[in-house]
C-alpha cells in the first residue's frame, strides 16, 4: 500500500491541491501567481462568453454518445452471446478499433469522412446519396464524433459480453418455463443479473464524456486545416467548426496553455471536478434502486 | 460447454418443425446483422490501409483504390523518420510502465477490495476523485515538480505516475 499511497500523493494530491490554489490566483506561467480571491470564479460564472456554449456541448456529448455507446455495446454483445458461430472472429473485429490510438483514430477518420475527397462520401456519392460535410459542418461535427465514439466501443462490449455469458443458465430455464417469452427473460433475468456492469460503463461513459477532450482537439484541428490549408492551426481552430466541438475542456485547454492563465484554467478545472463528483454521486446513489447486488462477503 | 450441449440436446428432440426453423431464422438475422456490423468496423481500417498505399497525390483524390500501388510508403517510414528510437521508445515505456502498474496496484486493489480497514470507502471515493481530475490540471504543477527532480527530457516523467 505505502508506495502507491507515496505515489498517489505526489501525482495527485499534490496537483490537486496546487490547482486548488492557483484557482484563486493569476498565474500566466512567467511570473509568481498572485493572489485574487475570487475572480476566476466570478468571471467563469459571469463574464466568459464561450463558458455557455462549452457547457452545452458537453453536455450534449455526454448525454448522447454515453446512452448511445452504452446501448450499442449492450446489443453487440447480446448478438455475439446468441451467435452459433465465428464469435471469436467477430469479437476481435468489434475489440480492434479500442485499440487504435484515439489520435491515429481520430485523424483517420477526418480523412475518411472528408466531405470532397473522403471514401465515405464517395461510395455515398455512387449510390446517390449527396453524403453530409462532417467534419466541417457546425451540426454535423458532433454526431461524427459520436459515430467515432461507437466505432471504439470494443472495451464496453467485452465487459459486457464477460456479463452476459457469465449470467446463470438456470434462470433463463426456470423463467422459461414460467413462461417468460424472449422479451421478458432480457427484461427480467439479464438486465438485472449484469446492471452492476451498465452501472460501471455509465460510471465510467459520464466521467469521460465530461472530460471529452482528445478527439474534439485533434479533429478541429484537421478539419479546419483541410479547410484552409493554411499552417495557422492552433486557436483559431479549436471548436470548428463554428465552436461546435467547443468542449469544456477544449476551453479550459485553451486558456490554460494558449492564452497562459493558468489561475483561470484551474478555477474552470476545479467546476469539472465538482460537477464529475457531483453527477457520478447522484447516479451511484440512484442506481440503488436499480442495480442488484449479490450479497457480498462482508 | 456441456450443459449447454446437452439443454441444446434435449431442446432438439423436442421441438416441433416449425420451432426448429424459427431458431433457424432468428440465427440468421443475428449473424446478417453481426456480419454487416462487422463490415462496418472493418471499413475504417480497409481505407487507411488502402490510402497507405497510394501516393501523396493520390490520397488527396476522390479515388478509392490505389493506382499504382505506392509499396514504397512503407519504406519511406523507416528512411525518413527515425521510427525505431520510437520504437524503442514505445517499448521502454510499456514494459516498465506496465510492472510498475502491476507491482503497485494489485496490494491496493487487494486493500480496497477484500480488507476491512477504517476509511476504506473514503479512500475509494479519493481514487475516484483522482480519475475525475482532468489530466490538464496536472500538467503545470506536475512539470515543475519533474523540472526541480532534473528529469525533464527523460521518459521516467511518463513511467513513473502510471
Amino acid at each position: 500500500m505505502s508506495p502507491w499511497l507515496v505515489g498517489f500523493s505526489v501525482f495527485f494530491g499534490y496537483p490537486l491541491v496546487m490547482s486548488v490554489y492557483l484557482s484563486f490566483n493569476h498565474y500566466d506561467l512567467l511570473s509568481p501567481p498572485h493572489w485574487v480571491g475570487l475572480a476566476n470564479y466570478r468571471y467563469l460564472f459571469t463574464v466568459d462568453p464561450q463558458v455557455w456554449t462549452a457547457v452545452k456541448n458537453t453536455l450534449w456529448i455526454t448525454g448522447v454518445a454515453v446512452p448511445l455507446q452504452v446501448l450499442f455495446a449492450f446489443g453487440i454483445a447480446l448478438m455475439l452471446a446468441r451467435a452459433r458461430r465465428g464469435v471469436g472472429i467477430f469479437r476481435t473485429i468489434f475489440y480492434l478499433p479500442a485499440l487504435a490510438p484515439p489520435v491515429a483514430a481520430t485523424l483517420g477518420f477526418v480523412y475518411i469522412l472528408n466531405p470532397v475527397t473522403g471514401p465515405v462520401n464517395t461510395i455515398l456519392g455512387k449510390i446517390g446519396i449527396n453524403g453530409p460535410l462532417w467534419f466541417q459542418d457546425p451540426s454535423w461535427a458532433k454526431p461524427s464524433l459520436v459515430v467515432l465514439g461507437l466505432w471504439g466501443v470494443g472495451n464496453t462490449m467485452v465487459i459486457f459480453l464477460a456479463a452476459v455469458l457469465d449470467v446463470p443458465r438456470h434462470l433463463y430455464e426456470s423463467a422459461e418455463l414460467d413462461g417468460a417469452g424472449p422479451l421478458q427473460r432480457l427484461r427480467w433475468v439479464t438486465l438485472p443479473s449484469i446492471s452492476p456492469v451498465i452501472l460501471f460503463a455509465v460510471v465510467l461513459g459520464v466521467i469521460q464524456g465530461l472530460q471529452y477532450f482528445t478527439q474534439a482537439y485533434v479533429a478541429a484541428n484537421v478539419a479546419s486545416g483541410q479547410a484552409s490549408q493554411a499552417a495557422d492551426v492552433t486557436a483559431a481552430s479549436l471548436g470548428y467548426p463554428l465552436d461546435s466541438t467547443l468542449f469544456y475542456p477544449v476551453l479550459f485547454y485553451q486558456h490554460g496553455f494558449s492564452d497562459f492563465q493558468m489561475g483561470y484554467a484551474s478555477a474552470m478545472a476545479m467546476l469539472l471536478l465538482v460537477v464529475s463528483f457531483a453527477v457520478t454521486l447522484v447516479i451511484v446513489v440512484r442506481s440503488r434502486r436499480w442495480v442488484h447486488t449479490v450479497a457480498a462477503v462482508r | 460447454m456441456t450443459a449447454a450441449g446437452v439443454s441444446v440436446h434435449f431442446a432438439r428432440r423436442r421441438l416441433p418443425a416449425s420451432v426448429r426453423r424459427k431458431r433457424f431464422l432468428l440465427a440468421v438475422a443475428n449473424h446478417s446483422v453481426l456480419i454487416a456490423a462487422a463490415v462496418a468496423f472493418l471499413a475504417p481500417f480497409v481505407f487507411i490501409t488502402l490510402t497507405a498505399l497510394m501516393t501523396n497525390g493520390q490520397a488527396l483524390s476522390a479515388r478509392l483504390w490505389p493506382h499504382p500501388f505506392a509499396w514504397h510508403n512503407f519504406v519511406d517510414v523507416f528512411t525518413t523518420a527515425p521510427i525505431w528510437r520510437w520504437v524503442l521508445n514505445t517499448l521502454q515505456y510499456s514494459v516498465l510502465a506496465t510492472l510498475g502498474v502491476v507491482i503497485s496496484s494489485v496490494p491496493v486493489a487487494y486493500a480496497l477490495a477484500r480488507l476491512q480497514w477504517r476509511g476504506r470507502n473514503a479512500a475509494f471515493m479519493v481514487v475516484l476523485v483522482a480519475l475525475m481530475l482532468p489530466p490538464q490540471v496536472s500538467v503545470v504543477p506536475l512539470y515543475v515538480m519533474w523540472a526541480k527532480l532534473h528529469l525533464v527530457g527523460t521518459l521516467w516523467p511518463v513511467i513513473i505516475p502510471n
